[in-house]
């Protein structure tokens, strides 16, 4: 029974490291539209790119 | 030719596409433009864009970064069918952007955004969310350290498991229950019963007695089942919560908000301002189609409107100059120049807009069926749980207490929470399907009660098009005559000339050609003048004559087209046992016919009615239902108990009404309160479903059959039971 000394806060630590995920992944907005992406993901056009270097020049500015 | 007739009012309001750009100016302006944008001078817009289906048109509108310079980025939403763009107001201007969306083939309609309101919702809802993954997490690893006990664990390690399971529920109790606790403080302050109360009660109480237990060195504490409840409904509520964000709030289309702009007249032209910016005497421009947002003194020599607004009667009017000519009217003219009288807040037209507003504000409060019916069945429960432990306490203070949480957790109409949002989710899915664009979904509650269902004519039972009825005989020389001085012409008649006589390859040129809205057109062909008339006519809907020199030669009838499916859908209304009704702004004899044909008893057709009378019959009725046009029937959609517009763009019709029909079909409507019963009818289900359940699981734990912790895991399955079903219902 010694192991549990280890393995419970193994557990605990990855649950821990789960939720924590799990919380920046909603702050971060991942979660807010669950329609539109899985429709974004088949473009083959390059515009995703142009949208998204736009972005980042935005961002930088 | 520009007989601003019946037809204007309603071709008027439903000029989607048709006139290539529609008019967004009035973004760009000072005063109009900011309630529209969303950041500062890396501006955002957010349009509502009609026609938004598939994956195609996000990628269309995603890619304007980088076909339109100055657009940086353009997010789109295809749940919600709206697309927030940022650019730099730098270098493109705000209509410039919409104008660059339409170009696309959509019909893009700035909606406002009350950026405090919306991130608020957004907070709340990533929040919930952020509860549920907590409430997951702790509720996964206390079961895990329970399940030992139940396995028999004892001695040190179960105390010490017990000790981690109450750390493990601290989180649960504070942070995840905290909207339990604010909910229960509500509804006790308010003195109604609301589903938070159980749980606010369950959380603490067992929290209370657990730790109480773990303290006295028992084994009985009932994290696990507490954890793994309130994680549960947070399920229901999350999902609650993402059905409500599909839809836009009614505040975000700007209620009325392009109604309530002026083109203020400077010394340079005109720029756009909120109506209420022009004081009593100063100028203003109107342009062709604009509706006058204020009263007005008509500067300009003389000037058509179309009062269709504020008398439904379809025929035009001409002001002259001095004229006061009333808010609402919508100017038929290219251009008039005007003086305000009357700021719009004083005007009938103004009051109009306000009821449509107040009514739609206090419609939103209907409860629907299971909340009520939740309610009871929670009231039941504490009820009982309350007398149970009275009871019991005598006989032993410690079973009752684990008998009746047990109760309070089995019989927490959780499954009821649930079955109801899934049920509707389908509903939603379903009206998708069939074209139906629902609003607010408790207008599905709302159909079963309707009685009377009331029909507008043009528009709704007939077609916005003409079709002309019958080609006198004359030369077919002058047939190509009328079509030369048809061939420019935008209006409905026009459209149905050139219909009629497609097979006329070739027309004589015409010279001095003038259009006069409102009157007609005329022009010299080999060197005489024709002219192309609006005839008065009691009978028909539109007549128009061909004088050659003054004379007339023939006469032309146009009459709109039933719609494919009226008759079918209306019989089928009919015989769900609802009457039906036909209210027109028409004259009798243009009714009555139509009126026939779809089988109105004479006693049901109801002719002349101004939009305010329209408005007032619908009102002296209860669980009406009115079927009509977005906007000239505005107020009478809105006053309804359900309000279905059933042509006009779906801006107008989404702020006066619940339903938009999307397809050109009345059959929309068969499918309405087809999906109303069947939604009844699974919600019922649903319901009698975790009533009976929740009544046999109650039973057996006041009389000790049922731990908590089998409460705790019965409740889920009953949830899980709903869920299965209703996707078996979906895929049948």
């Amino acid at each position: 029974m010694t192991i549990l000394y280890l393995m419970i806060p193994i557990s605990l630590l990855l649950a821990g490291f789960f939720v924590f995920g799990f919380i920046w992944s909603i702050g971060d907005g991942q979660m807010d539209d669950l329609e539109t992406p899985r429709h974004r993901i088949f473009a083959v056009d390059d515009f995703d790119q142009t949208n998204h270097e736009l972005n980042e020049k935005k961002g930088n500015s | 030719m520009s007989l601003a007739s019946t037809s204007h009012r309603k071709s008027k309001v439903g000029s989607t596409p048709a006139v290539a750009f529609s008019d967004f100016s009035f973004l760009d302006s000072d005063s109009v433009g900011p309630s529209y944008t969303t950041k500062g001078r890396l501006r955002g817009l957010r349009f509502f864009v009609e026609g938004m289906r598939c994956g195609q048109c996000v990628r269309k509108l995603e890619n304007l970064p980088a076909t339109t310079p100055g657009v940086l980025s353009s997010r789109a939403n295809l749940t919600q069918k709206t697309v927030e763009i940022e650019f730099d107001s730098k270098v493109i201007q705000p209509s410039k952007v919409a104008e660059s969306i339409e170009t696309l083939g959509f019909v893009p309609i700035p909606v406002t955004t009350d950026i405090e309101l919306s991130t608020l919702s957004q907070k709340t809802q990533r929040q919930t969310w952020i509860r549920l993954g907590v409430a997951g997490a702790c509720a996964a690893n206390i079961m895990t350290f329970s399940f030992s006990t139940y396995f028999g664990a004892s001695g040190d390690w179960a105390t010490a498991f017990g000790w981690l399971s109450f750390a493990l529920y601290l989180p649960v109790v504070t942070y995840v229950a905290w909207p339990f606790y604010q909910g229960a403080y509500r509804s006790l302050k308010q003195r109604s019963l609301s589903i938070d109360l159980p749980m606010a009660v369950a959380s603490l109480a067992g929290f209370v007695f657990s730790t109480i237990q773990l303290i006295r060195g028992q084994s009985d504490y009932y994290f696990d089942s507490l954890s793994g409840f309130l994680f549960l409904i947070l399920v229901s509520r999350a999902i609650q919560q993402r059905l409500q964000t599909q839809f836009l709030s009614k505040n975000e289309f700007a209620q009325g908000l392009e109604l309530k702009r002026l083109r203020k007249l400077v010394s340079s032209g005109w720029h756009w301002v909120k109506a209420e910016e022009i004081k009593a005497g100063q100028g203003f421009v109107v342009l062709q189609g604009d509706t006058l947002a204020a009263e007005g003194l008509l500067e300009s020599d003389s000037a058509l409107f179309s009062l269709a607004w504020l008398t439904g009667e379809s025929n035009s009017r001409r002001f002259l100059k001095g004229a006061t000519v009333p808010a609402g009217s919508v100017l038929l003219s290219p251009k008039a120049i005007f003086l305000l009288n009357k700021p719009i807040q004083d005007t009938q037209f103004g009051k109009i807009l306000e009821t449509v507003h107040d009514i739609e504000l206090n419609k939103s409060s209907l409860s629907n069926m299971s909340d009520r019916w939740s309610q009871v069945l929670l009231g039941v429960v504490f009820a009982a749980a309350l007398i149970f432990l009275g009871i019991y306490w005598s006989v032993s203070p410690q079973e009752a207490i684990r008998r009746s949480l047990a109760l309070i957790i089995l019989a927490c109409p959780c499954a009821m929470a649930f079955g109801t949002p899934l049920a509707l989710a389908s509903a939603l899915k379903r009206a998708r399907r069939h074209g139906l664009v629902i609003k607010d979904l408790s207008v599905l509650d709302r159909l079963l009660s309707i009685e009377t269902v009331a029909f507008d004519k043009t528009g709704t039972l007939t077609d916005s098009n003409l079709t002309l009825v019958a080609v006198p005989s004359i030369a077919p020389v002058y047939l190509k005559i009328i079509l030369a001085l048809e061939n420019e012409s935008h209006h409905p008649i026009a459209f149905a000339f050139r219909k009629a006589f497609s097979h006329l390859e070739s027309h004589p040129p015409v010279t001095g050609l003038r259009e006069s809205p409102g009157v007609g057109v005329s022009g010299y062909i080999y060197g005489r003048f024709y002219e192309l008339k609006h005839l008065n006519t009691r009978t028909k809907e539109i007549a128009c004559g061909l004088f050659e020199e003054g004379i007339l030669l023939a006469k032309f009838e146009f009459s709109a087209q039933l719609r494919e499916d009226a008759l079918a859908s209306i019989d089928k209304i009919r015989s769900y046992g609802l009457k039906t009704h036909l209210l027109s702004g028409d004259t009798e004899g243009s009714v009555f016919p139509v009126a026939e044909q779809l089988g109105f008893h004479p006693t049901e057709v109801h002719a002349s009615l101004s939009p305010c009378d329209k408005a007032s019959w619908v009102n002296k009725r209860q669980n009406t239902m009115m079927i009509g046009d977005g906007i000239n029937d505005g107020l009478a959609l809105a006053s309804a108990s359900v309000g279905v517009a059933a042509s006009g763009s779906i801006e107008a019709a989404l702020k006066s009404s619940k339903v938009y029909l999307a397809k050109p079909s009345l059959n929309g409507l068969v499918e309405l309160f087809e999906l109303a019963k069947h939604t009844k009818r699974h919600v019922r289900h649903n319901l009698l479903l975790s009533l009976g359940y929740n009544l046999s699981g109650g039973v057996l734990a006041l009389m000790g059959h049922i731990h908590p912790f089998t409460a705790a895991l019965l409740m889920p399955a009953s949830s899980g039971l709903i869920i299965f079903l209703s996707w078996l219902r979906d895929e049948k």
